[in-house]
């Protein structure tokens, strides 16, 4: 019952972790590849992590890779946010068909000033005040 | 440039993968030791990659 557990566990960690190569060669650009990257590294990895706990039986050996999959679960969102802002900030395009860039208008390259994107608005409101005036 | 930091970042998940996997197979549960230094070595280096690659393009 136990290799069952640990077979199907292995099996689909490994799947997973096979949806990240794959995502790693099929997307677009930078940004997609952090996104795909991320999420199936992680899940993958946790799951085969699981598989090696269960077949292990040993409380020792389950304490460690909880251990492990805690720190992959903290630090690989933070690491996926230093590489997307890094990205931007060296002028890494996006893909031609993508929808949306929130950042766009929201940062200057030559003074790397990063904004809410608001400022025009507040001025605009400070002006009417003083025209009201 | 950016691409190589994600897939270096990739190999070293994988390689956590591919010893978990060994353990399993070759019963021998000491192995994760190394897989926990190594989920260390991956997030230093990225953090540390990204930090110099922000340096080299700032203005």
């Amino acid at each position: 019952m136990t290799d069952i557990i640990v077979g199907v566990l292995a099996f689909f960690g490994t799947a997973f972790v096979f949806l990240a190569a794959l995502g790693i060669v099929r997307m677009r650009d930078t940004y997609l590849r952090i996104s795909v990257t991320t999420k199936a590294a992680t899940l993958g990895i946790g799951l085969l992590l699981v598989a090696s706990a269960i077949h292990s039986d040993e409380l020792a050996i389950t304490a460690k890779v909880f251990a492990i999959i805690l720190f992959l679960l903290l630090t690989a969102p933070v690491s996926a946010h230093l590489v997307g802002r890094t990205s931007y900030f060296s002028g890494v395009k996006l893909w031609k068909n993508s929808v949306m860039d929130d950042m766009e208008g929201k940062y200057n390259p030559e003074t790397e000033a990063l904004g809410s994107g608001l400022e025009d608005e507040t001025e605009n409101l400070d002006s009417e005040k003083v025209a009201k005036e | 440039m950016v691409d190589r930091i994600i897939a270096l970042d990739l190999i070293v998940t994988t390689g956590i993968g591919f010893i978990s996997a060994y353990s399993i197979l070759y019963n021998q549960p000491t192995l994760l030791d190394v897989a926990m230094i190594l989920a260390l070595i991956a997030f230093l280096g990225t953090v540390a990659f990204t930090y110099y690659i922000q340096q080299k393009y700032k203005p």
